[in-house]
């Protein structure tokens, strides 16, 4: 399956006085796939989003989405005519009732898609005429996710898509996700549920203090990511940090902790040659990688 | 289009208000016109004591501050009520929602302005007084000129300051500060300088000194530099909407 | 056909769907010329990446399990498959009896399952130490 580049950052930076919300950006989000947005809150995830939709001017940088430049007025309104957007706060216009507002969103998109606006508002029991001020919290996201999905956008940004929703409601907005992809729409998402990210993304992008530290495809962190754990009778050797994959060593007396993002049997030999007595290796899941970097911070290797 | 609806429906209760609020001064003013003309001896004839009431007067207090609570709630306001990241991600350009935002305030300030006028001709006769439409509509069309400054200068503001009810404020003390100085400094030598006055016609040429009326024409020179003035204001504030991060 | 497939397994979903759909040929749940749900289908069932099916799809189509029939769907094609349900059926019952083995001398299953891992993963030669 070819994937084309839908987002490319270039060094892209934002600092409020001492405070760097990101630094450096430079990645590549490729579609049409489903990729998830990883980090702690005030990590940066938002500011780097709104620094693609012209929301907020980058320090320094600059980026593309869907082949667009940022930093171009026309072109900053031509990503947002192609691009649809469920931001944090979800905040829409209180006064305006349900079928108000998507009158009013509707107007704005040639690509509106008026037989899944009726099929979302009946599955989300949407009442026509009640005021958004009107609407409970989850009810307010559904509208948000109404608006962005009934319309068939080449990229979709979603930040916190599943905050304040019902188990159901997050099942059913998980197999929209996946299904939007089906036809084209790459999907660009921000969650705290590694759950859910490990379920239906196909690549991760993590930013930690506005740095980005991890950036894989799924499939690559469950087949070459592992953790080696090597146990001696003796105080553990330290091992050769220059062997390839390693990407954090933790050693605790007899003990050593590696976290490999490939190669792994490698490390299993070098346990081997300097007599571990126990080697287990086991995959690593998401929250484990994300906690670990997040703790970790950018080091590469720490000791207790 | 239906962002002129939802600029409409932002501003709307606030109008509605306002125009009530003119009008209401403005009814009592000309209901009240026998008694308060009656205090003095001989009876002040009812054109002059419109104009004292009302074109330099309480209505036109009334008028300045109602206009600048008509500019609230720009983007920067939208941002306090959590949707500012919904109308900034919708394909249109900031200078387009500022625009907008403009043009439905200005028609409003623009009714507002005219407001007087009906109220006078409609109301005048009931209680047996005349006032000259064709005064009344001059004017307006000074009011609307002076609205449209106050209103620019406000918006500007609206940039700046976040909370809606802070740039009142701040709106309200620029404009006394702006009193100040055009009534109080060296500044007070060029009565052309001040737009109150131009709106009232005070120790302005076109204004009559003693039948308080309009004659000659109106001071085009004046209104145009005020208007030109008030677009350079909006210009700075699209300009500062557009550096903004929000 | 179910489908439990584990993200956190350290498999990428693509081989388990796989995995799942070649052991439920081997062991008689698919049978030849049964129709595999639509890939889009199948990705909203079990709500994963719609690329995940896909790949699987296609990799079991290159290994001529499946056989996509233009506007039919794909179907499960065995003509590889000899005896299997037979072999399988030995080889379960070699596993069994080895567990039972293993756990007679003492051992629990955590430790069956470590060294199985361990001799899958990283096969000792017979020539060390």
């Amino acid at each position: 399956m070819i994937c084309e580049p839908v987002i490319e950052t270039f060094g892209l930076s934002k600092s409020y006085g001492g405070f760097e919300a990101a630094k450096d950006l430079t990645f590549q989000v490729l579609g049409p796939r489903i990729t998830g947005f990883l980090g702690r809150n005030g990590a940066g995830k938002s500011s780097t989003i709104k620094m693609l939709l012209g929301m907020i001017r980058p320090t320094s940088g600059t980026a593309t989405v869907l082949g667009h430049r940022i930093d171009d007025a026309k072109q900053s309104l031509e990503i947002r005519r192609k691009v649809a957007y469920v931001g944090e706060d979800k905040g829409l216009y209180a006064y305006m009732t349900v079928e108000q507002l998507i009158w009013f969103t509707r107007s704005f998109y040639p690509d509106w898609r008026p037989e899944i606006e009726k099929r979302l508002l009946e599955e989300y029991q949407l009442p026509p005429r009640r005021k958004v001020k009107a609407l409970s919290k989850g009810m307010r996201t559904k509208l948000a996710l109404l608006l962005a999905l009934s319309r068939r956008p080449a990229l979709m940004i979603l930040d916190e898509p599943t905050e304040g929703l019902d188990p159901v409601s997050i099942e059913d907005l998980l197999r929209t996700i996946t299904s939007i992809t089906a036809d084209g729409t790459s999907v660009f998402f921000s969650s705290h549920q590694l759950n859910e990210v490990e379920r239906i993304a196909d690549a991760v992008l993590m930013i930690d203090r506005g740095k980005l530290v991890l950036n894989f495809a799924m499939d690559e962190l469950r087949e070459n990511y592992r953790r080696v754990t090597v146990g001696f009778d003796r105080s553990a050797p330290s091992i050769d940090l220059h062997l390839p994959g390693i990407e954090r060593v933790r050693s605790d007396g007899r003990q050593l902790s590696v976290l490999a993002s490939r190669n792994s049997d490698a490390i299993v030999e070098w346990a081997r040659r300097c007599s571990a007595t126990s080697i287990d290796t086991q995959p690593v899941s998401l929250r484990e990688i994300f906690l670990d970097t997040v703790q970790m911070g950018p080091e590469a290797t720490s000791s207790r | 289009m239906t962002l002129w609806y939802k600029t409409w429906r932002e501003t709307r209760m606030r109008f509605l208000l306002s125009a009530s609020i003119l009008s209401w001064v403005c009814a009592v003013i000309i209901l009240t016109n026998h008694g308060a003309r009656g205090q003095a001896n001989p009876p002040i004839p009812y054109v002059e004591y419109v104009w004292q009431a009302v074109y330099k007067g309480y209505a036109q207090d009334f008028f300045s501050i109602l206009v600048i609570v008509l500019a609230g709630g720009s983007l920067l306001q939208e941002r306090s009520h959590g949707t500012v990241g919904f109308t900034l991600a919708l394909p249109v350009s900031r200078t387009r929602l500022m625009a907008t935002r403009a043009v439905v305030g200005l028609s409003q300030v623009t009714v507002l302005a005219f407001l007087p006028a009906c109220v006078l001709i409609g109301l005048s006769p009931v209680l047996g007084v005349f006032y000259p439409p064709m005064q009344a509509l001059q004017f307006a069309v000074l009011w609307s000129a002076g609205g449209t400054i106050i209103f620019a200068g406000a918006l500007l503001l609206g940039t700046v300051v976040e909370s809606e009810y802070s740039s009142w404020i701040a709106s309200f003390l620029c404009m006394m500060l702006y009193s100040a100085a055009v009534n109080i400094t060296v500044l007070q030598r060029y009565p052309n300088l001040n737009f109150f006055k131009m709106m009232s016609g005070a120790q302005m040429p076109y204004l009559d000194a003693v039948t308080f009326t309009i004659h000659g024409p109106l001071p085009w020179a004046i209104i145009t530099t005020v208007l030109v003035t008030a677009v350079f204001l909006m210009a700075l504030a699209n300009r500062l909407t557009q550096l903004r991060d929000y | 056909m179910l489908f439990k497939l584990n993200p956190s397994a350290g498999q990428p979903l693509y081989l388990q769907v796989m995995q799942q759909v070649r052991y439920a040929i081997e062991t008689g749940v698919l049978q030849d010329g049964d129709l595999m749900p639509g890939i889009r289908t199948l990705a909203e069932e079990l709500v994963v990446s719609h690329n995940t099916i896909a790949k699987a799809y296609t990799e079991l189509q290159h290994e001529g399990w499946l056989e996509l029939r233009q506007g039919l769907g794909a179907f499960i094609c065995t003509r590889q498959l000899t005896n299997k349900p037979e072999r399988v059926r030995v080889a379960q019952k070699r596993a069994r009896e080895f567990v039972a083995l293993l756990r007679a001398d003492g051992f629990s299953n955590d430790e069956i399952q470590r060294f199985l891992e361990a001799e899958i993963l990283f096969p000792t030669e017979a020539v060390r130490k």
